[in-house]
């Protein structure tokens, strides 16, 4: 009796755990969304320069690359789970405790390389280290960045990818704030 | 009548008709589609009329051939310091600037841009601000503190070598008084630091330029550095001047070796990949000794330090004076040496070292004796405030920043002439009058 419940228990988990990790992948799928990433308005200017940019889906498709494709590392589910929580972590608490409006949002994008993942770039841009000579242009200009002669990311050379003049953004959206709080 | 008037019409009509044919031959319409977008093209065929030798030089570059084009290195988002207010052409949403700095370059050429920010090159531009004594010299003492012509020193002198720090206008166009200049060390507003056309002219950017001795003169010459006059008093650049229209000048790098040339040009030994050594941007990689400073102390600086220390805190500054190889002087001097061993036996360049190493040294004993007496007389206050009104104190820069770097520049570079006549038997006459002096002032106890 005792080892049939056991075996019951131990298949039940299995199904209840299937079913819902099932959940769990929509969850962390939907939160690395433009739509859940922007409910707080501190990311205004960040997803409005996202949208008129290529990779928010200005672009002939419409293809678009998410918040998180970005933002995580994409190294493996471990690294992914892992800077998802701190970037969670982080950015709930200075919402809800922290003045945001007093961030330097200007000089945070000096550090973009910091907050934003190679492997991320990767996974769309994947056959960009394959590219031959049909594209010359792109495949000559990050030959060393594959033979690994240098050690710059991604957006430490295209420091303005993903958002379209952000740098104007930022100002406009700042100064608007700040102006309706005086 | 009628048939003059006839006659006059069929002139007017043949003029015109003449003017019409010479015209079609004058205009040539560039049509590029080498897979560039299409506003790239469009810049192409509009300037190929607006500055024809801006795309003349583009359209013999190698740039050219792989398809990068003036959108590539020209175009920036609205938001970048260096973008020009409006959108160019007029209603494209493309802003455009005509400054294009390192960080564009190191898209592609990532390597070559972070050697040159290790080199003393990279330190040119921002060093001479972060020197009181320079901004003295060029603004007050040249300049004469003069309210509107004071700077005219620094963006018609100075800076067209060493580079300057360009500041934009209203419409963020550059101003006149930081650009234009060909500076190695410019500082552009978004944070890069360099020039690479100083070597490699815009917008050929051809490396065959850039391996002659030409690209370097520019900067390198006259009375306190002339190391092009160096070159050409030396048998290098005397077999390159008899001959070297005959070379090959554009292998790729690192494969660029005898026998394309038969003598070495400044690139060759500062900067190739010759034999076993690889390509450097970092032209103070393979020095020994620092020759241009007042005393010459081994470096042993390793890599230049100003533009780290500026991407770190924001602030102009010095630099690694003694900025060489990140190994020290001894792997410098090794490196150099690899460089002659292409053509020469190792008892040839150790012998020539050897020798050129005691004309440093006899020049660091001339100058230990002068900077004694200078700072004897600055102790007991017997040196003029003015330093250029201070017969003493000019005889002592002369010797230091003119005769001495003349000496010791041309025993490294093999111009006899120039470690002689120009160098070491001028510093001879230089000791004795700061001695006289020297003598005078101590013992009248006033400045004569």
């Amino acid at each position: 009796m005792k080892r049939k419940f056991f075996v019951w228990s131990v298949v039940l988990g299995i199904f209840i755990g299937l079913i819902s990790s099932i959940g769990i992948a929509d969850l962390i799928h939907y939160t690395g969304s433009d739509k859940f990433c922007t409910m707080c308005h501190t990311m205004e200017p960040m997803v409005k320069s996202y949208h008129n940019d290529v990779h928010g889906g200005n672009n002939k498709l419409g293809v678009k690359a998410q918040c998180s494709t970005c933002h995580l590392s994409h190294d493996n589910t471990l690294m992914y789970l892992w800077t998802k929580t701190k970037v969670s972590l982080n950015d709930g608490y200075k919402t809800l405790f922290a003045d945001v409006s007093k961030i330097d949002w200007h000089a945070k994008r000096k550090n973009a390389h910091k907050f934003t993942y190679d492997s991320g770039c990767m996974t769309c841009h994947s056959n960009l280290k394959e590219a031959n000579n049909q594209v010359d242009k792109a495949w000559l200009a990050h030959r060393d960045y594959f033979a690994g002669h240098i050690k710059k990311t991604c957006v430490e050379c295209h420091n303005n990818v993903g958002h379209k003049n952000l740098g104007i953004e930022i100002t406009k959206h700042w100064e608007n704030i700040n102006a309706n709080n005086k | 009548m009628l048939k003059k008037v006839i006659a006059l019409i069929a002139c007017l009509f043949s003029f015109a008709f003449a003017e019409s044919i010479s015209d079609a031959n004058l205009v040539k319409n560039l049509k590029v589609d080498r897979n560039l977008t299409p506003l790239a093209k469009s810049c192409v065929e509009c300037h190929a009329k607006e500055t024809p030798g801006i795309v003349a030089d583009w359209k013999n570059s190698r740039h050219a051939h792989v398809g990068v084009s003036c959108t590539d290195c020209h175009s920036h988002p609205a938001d970048s310091p260096m973008a020009m207010k409006q959108a160019h052409p007029k209603d494209s949403n493309n802003h455009v600037s005509a400054l294009v700095s390192p960080k564009t370059c190191e898209k592609c050429h990532a390597n070559e841009v972070k050697e040159f920010n290790e080199s003393g090159h990279a330190r040119g531009g921002i060093q001479v601000y972060a020197k009181k004594g320079m901004l003295d010299l060029m603004y007050h003492f040249e300049g004469r503190g003069h309210p509107d012509l004071q700077i005219s020193p620094d963006s018609t002198g100075c800076m067209q070598c060493h580079g300057s720090v360009i500041k934009m206008d209203a419409d963020n166009r550059p101003t006149k008084e930081t650009w234009p200049n060909y500076g190695i060390g410019n500082l552009y507003p978004d944070g890069g630091i360099g020039g690479c056309k100083a070597c490699h002219s815009g917008h050929k950017f051809a490396v065959s330029e850039a391996r002659k001795p030409a690209a370097c003169a520019s900067c390198h010459l006259g009375p306190d550095h002339p190391d092009i006059e160096i070159y050409n008093n030396s048998m290098h650049g005397h077999i390159f001047n008899s001959e070297g229209s005959t070379w090959n000048f554009d292998s790729a790098p690192d494969t660029w070796a005898v026998p394309d040339y038969r003598a070495p040009t400044c690139a060759t030994c500062h900067m190739s990949g010759v034999g076993e050594l690889q390509t450097t941007h970092n032209v103070s990689r393979r020095l020994k000794w620092n020759l241009w400073a007042p005393h010459s102390n081994l470096r042993t600086g390793g890599n230049d330090t100003a533009v780290s220390e500026y991407q770190k805190t924001g602030k102009l500054n010095v630099g690694t004076p003694l900025a060489g190889h990140v190994d020290g002087p001894d792997a410098a001097r090794k490196e150099m040496m690899m460089v002659c061993r292409e053509c020469h036996s190792s008892l040839h360049s150790e012998n020539f070292f050897a020798m050129a190493d005691k004309h440093v040294m006899l020049y660091n004993d001339y100058h230990k004796d002068a900077k004694a007496m200078l700072d004897d007389l600055k102790s007991k206050k017997l040196l003029k405030e003015d330093p250029w009104a201070d017969e003493f104190q000019r005889i002592y820069y002369h010797l230091w920043h003119h005769e001495g770097r003349r000496m010791r520049q041309g025993a490294m570079m093999n111009g006899p002439d120039y470690a002689h006549w120009h160098g070491v038997f001028e510093l001879k006459d230089d000791i004795r009058k700061l001695k006289d002096i020297y003598d005078k002032r101590l013992k009248s106890g006033t400045i004569e």
